[in-house]
C-alpha cells in the first residue's frame, strides 16, 4: 500500500506547469470545439438517426440535433476557455468535461479515437480540486490527478504500440497506404534515402521504428528523471503525422503541447516562474490601477455579474447558428454567475472582462473562419441527398450568406431549378459565376507568387473546370428564358475557360508530372474542351 | 473514495482495450487506442435490401457519416438502423423487410496474397499476382508454391471468395425481428 500511495498520492509538480498545461490543454480545445466541431453538429440526429456509443444507452438516450450539440459544443468551448484563463476554473472544467463527454458518447457520428482521449484528460483534470495539497512553498501539487495525466498518456502510447505489434503494421503496408500523396511518399523514400535505405525497406523500417517510438514513449513518462529525454524526441512522431498531411484534425497539437509542458525538465519550470514573477511585479501598478476592486461591496459585484451576464449575452447572441437563444442564455446566466461567485481578494475587473472578451472570442473565431459556412454548407449537402430539396435550399442560402468565396450558389441554383423557382435560380447562378471569378482572380496571383508551385497550378486548373460548369448552367437558363446574347456568351466563357483549364494542368504537369491530381484534371479538362 | 477513482480510471485503460482483444468484434476498434491500426484502413462492401430485393439507397435513409460506419462494420450502427427502418415500415403499412450484405477484407489482407490485387495474372503463369512478393510466402518460395500451399486445392477465385471476402451479414436474413447477430 505504501507503494500505490507513495505512486499516487504522493506524486508532485510545479503549480505552474499545472497553470500552463490547463492554459495550453483548454485554450486549444476551445479554438478546437469553435472552428472544427461546430460544422459537425448537423451530423447528429440527421434523418431522425442516432446510435450512442453503447448499446444499452440507445434504449433511453433521446434524439440529438443540430441545435442541441451546437450549442453544447460553443458552451463547452467558452467554459474550457474560461478554465484555461483561471476564473470560475473548477466549474468551468467540469461544465467542459461534462458537455464534451455527453456529446460523446451521445453518438457514434464521432468517430475520432483522439476525442475519447479529450474526454478522459478532461474528466481527470475536473476531478483537480480548486485548491490541492500543496508543498509548503506552495510551488508544488500534490494530487493523483496529476498522475493520471502521465498514466491516461502511458495507456495511450502503450496500448497503440501493441496495436503496431502486428505482422501487417511491421509489413509497413499500412504506412504505404497512408502516405498517399505522391510528393509526400517521394519525400519519405528520399528521406529513406539518406539512412541508406532501398525503396522496399523504407516503408517496414519506418513502421518498426514508430512501434518501438510507442513503447519507449509509454516508458519514458514514467522514468521521471528521462522525461527531457521524451520531450525531446517524442514530439517528432506527432509532427511527422501533420507532415504526411494525414487528417487528424488537432490531435497532433495536443500531444505536442501536452508532451513539452509534461515532460520539460524542472529547471525550465523555475526559469518560468521567476520571468513570471518579474513581469508580475513589473505589471503591479497596472494591475492595481485596472484591477478593481478585490474586495466589492455586494451592490457593485452584483452590479458586475449583470454587466458581464448582459454583454456575454448580447455577443453571443450575434451568432448565427441554430440553438442560439439557449445558448445565449446560458452563457449570460454562466457569466454573471463566475463574477458573483469570483472568489474575494482576487479582481473582479479581470473575472468580468474576461466572460465579455471570450464570448467575443467565440463569435470571432465561429466568424472569422470557415466554421459557421461549413456547419450550413454540410448541413444543406446532407439533407440534398435525402431527397430534402426545402431544407436543403433554407440551409444553403445560410451558408451562401456566411461566406465571401465562391460557396454553393452553384448547388443552390440547382435546387432552386428543380423546385421551379427559375428566377431565383438564374441569379445563384450568376452569382456563383462572379464568386468563381473572383477566387480565380486570387488564385492567378498566387501563382504570379509561386510560379514553380504546381499545386497551385492545379487549383487554377480546378477553377477553370467549376467556371465551365457554371457558365454551361448559366448558357441553359438564359435559352430557357429566350436570352439568346447572354447564352452565346456563356457558351463562349465555357469554352475559354475549359482551353484555360488544359493550359493550367499542362502547365503545373511541367513542375511535377507524375501528380495523379494533374494528370487527372487535365484529361477532364481536354474531354471539356473537345466537347466545344 | 480517490482510490476508487483511480481504480475506475485504470478499470477503463484496461479493460476497455482488453475487450477489443478477447471480444468477437475485430472491425469496432472503439476504447482500444488501436490508432493508424491496419483494420482502421479497411473498407467494406455494404448492400441493404428493402422487400421485393430493391437496393436501398443508402443516403436517402442516413447520414453520410452513417454510413462510412456500415463501411467499417459497425454492428451495431446496422442493428440500429434495421430497427428503425422496420418500424418505419410497418408504421406506414409496408412490409418490415431489410436484408443487408456485409463483406469485409481480412485485416490481413496486405499479407495474403490472393488478397493483395485480386485475382490479376499479368505475368500469365497462372497464380495471382499477389503472390509474387506476399509476406505470407516464405523467403525463396515460388509464387506457384505458395498459392498452393495457402489456396489448398481451391482454385484462384474460390480462394479469394474465401479468404478476402469476409461475409459479416448474410442477405438471406431478414434483419426486422432481430438485427445482425
Amino acid at each position: 500500500m505504501s507503494a500505490w500511495r507513495s505512486y499516487w498520492h504522493d506524486f508532485e509538480i510545479e503549480r505552474s506547469r499545472i497553470a500552463v498545461l490547463r492554459f495550453g490543454m483548454l485554450g486549444l480545445l476551445a479554438w478546437d470545439l469553435w472552428t472544427t466541431f461546430l460544422s459537425h453538429a448537423p451530423r447528429y440526429g440527421a434523418g431522425d438517426f442516432n446510435v450512442t456509443q453503447f448499446r444499452w444507452l440507445d434504449a433511453v438516450a433521446p434524439l440529438p440535433s443540430a441545435a442541441i450539440i451546437g450549442a453544447g459544443w460553443l458552451l463547452a468551448g467558452f467554459l474550457a476557455a474560461r478554465a484555461a484563463l483561471g476564473v470560475a476554473q473548477r466549474s468551468s472544467t467540469i461544465g467542459a468535461a461534462l458537455i464534451y463527454t455527453g456529446v460523446y458518447v451521445w453518438g457514434q457520428a464521432d468517430s475520432y479515437q483522439h476525442h475519447y482521449f479529450i474526454c478522459l484528460l478532461l474528466c481527470v483534470l475536473a476531478l483537480l480540486p480548486s485548491d490541492p495539497p500543496s508543498s509548503d512553498d506552495g510551488r508544488m501539487i500534490r494530487h493523483w490527478t496529476m498522475r493520471a495525466f502521465y498514466v491516461q498518456l502511458t495507456f495511450l502510447y502503450l496500448w497503440t504500440a501493441v496495436t503496431k505489434t502486428d505482422p501487417v503494421w511491421l509489413g509497413g503496408s499500412t504506412l504505404e497506404q497512408i502516405v498517399s500523396k505522391p510528393e509526400t511518399r517521394a519525400a519519405v523514400l528520399g528521406l529513406g534515402a539518406k539512412f541508406g535505405l532501398s525503396e522496399q525497406a523504407v516503408f517496414p523500417a519506418m513502421a518498426v521504428s514508430v512501434m518501438l517510438g510507442q513503447y519507449f514513449a509509454a516508458g519514458i513518462l514514467q522514468l521521471r528523471r528521462f522525461w527531457w529525454v521524451g520531450m525531446l524526441v517524442i514530439p517528432w512522431f506527432h509532427i511527422f503525422v501533420e507532415f504526411i498531411d494525414f487528417d487528424i484534425e488537432y490531435f497532433s497539437y495536443y500531444m505536442v503541447a501536452l508532451l513539452l509542458v509534461l515532460l520539460s525538465p524542472p529547471k525550465l519550470w523555475v526559469w518560468f516562474e521567476q520571468a513570471a514573477a518579474r513581469v508580475k511585479d513589473g505589471l503591479a501598478p497596472l494591475t492595481r490601477a485596472v484591477g478593481g476592486p478585490t474586495a466589492p461591496k455586494p451592490a457593485l459585484r452584483a452590479a458586475l455579474a449583470v454587466l458581464a451576464g448582459g454583454a456575454a449575452a448580447a455577443i453571443t447572441t450575434q451568432l448565427r447558428i441554430e440553438g442560439v437563444p439557449a445558448l445565449t442564455a446560458v452563457v449570460g446566466v454562466a457569466s454573471a454567475a463566475a463574477v458573483w461567485f469570483h472568489p474575494a481578494g482576487r479582481s473582479l475587473t479581470w473575472a468580468t472582462g474576461v466572460q465579455v472578451a471570450l464570448a467575443g472570442l467565440m463569435l470571432f473565431s465561429v466568424r472569422a473562419t470557415d466554421a459557421e459556412y461549413d456547419y450550413y454548407r454540410l448541413w444543406g449537402g446532407d439533407l440534398k441527398r435525402r431527397g430534402d430539396v426545402a431544407g436543403a435550399i433554407e440551409k444553403y442560402t445560410k451558408a451562401n450568406a456566411a461566406t465571401d468565396g465562391p460557396a454553393r450558389f452553384y448547388q443552390l441554383g440547382r435546387l432552386l431549378e428543380r423546385e421551379g423557382r427559375a428566377d431565383e435560380a438564374l441569379a445563384a447562378f450568376e452569382t456563383s459565376r462572379q464568386r468563381q471569378e473572383a477566387a480565380l482572380a486570387q488564385e492567378l496571383r498566387a501563382v504570379h507568387q509561386a510560379t514553380t508551385d504546381a499545386d497551385r497550378r492545379f487549383d487554377v486548373g480546378d477553377r477553370h473546370l467549376r467556371l465551365v460548369s457554371r457558365c454551361d448552367r448559366l448558357a441553359q437558363a438564359y435559352r430557357r428564358r429566350g436570352r439568346q446574347d447572354d447564352a452565346g456568351e456563356a457558351d463562349r466563357c465555357a469554352k475559354r475557360h475549359a482551353r484555360d483549364a488544359v493550359d493550367a494542368f499542362q502547365a503545373g504537369l511541367k513542375f511535377q508530372p507524375r501528380s495523379g491530381r494533374g494528370h487527372r484534371g487535365l484529361r477532364d479538362a481536354q474531354r471539356k474542351a473537345r466537347q466545344r | 473514495m480517490r482510490d476508487v477513482l483511480i481504480i475506475a480510471f485504470l478499470g477503463v485503460n484496461i479493460l476497455m482495450p482488453l475487450r477489443y482483444y478477447f471480444g468477437d468484434e475485430p472491425y469496432d476498434e472503439r476504447f482500444a487506442w488501436r490508432m493508424f491500426s491496419p483494420v482502421r484502413m479497411l473498407r467494406c462492401e455494404v448492400d441493404l435490401f428493402g422487400a421485393d430485393g430493391r437496393e436501398l439507397r443508402q443516403s436517402k435513409f442516413m447520414h453520410v457519416v452513417w454510413m462510412n460506419l456500415l463501411k467499417r462494420a459497425r454492428l451495431s450502427v446496422l442493428d440500429a438502423f434495421a430497427q428503425k427502418y422496420c418500424a418505419d415500415e410497418a408504421a406506414a403499412g409496408r412490409p418490415a423487410e431489410l436484408y443487408a450484405q456485409l463483406v469485409c477484407p481480412p485485416a490481413d489482407g496486405p499479407h495474403r496474397g490472393i488478397c493483395r490485387r485480386g485475382l490479376a495474372d499479368t505475368d500469365r503463369d497462372g497464380v495471382p499476382d499477389g503472390f509474387n512478393d506476399a509476406k505470407e510466402c516464405a523467403d525463396g518460395e515460388a509464387a506457384k508454391a505458395c498459392f498452393e500451399r495457402t489456396c489448398g486445392g481451391q482454385s484462384a477465385s474460390e480462394c479469394f471468395q474465401q479468404t478476402c471476402r469476409l461475409t459479416l451479414v448474410d442477405r438471406g436474413q431478414n434483419l426486422c425481428p432481430g438485427g445482425s447477430k
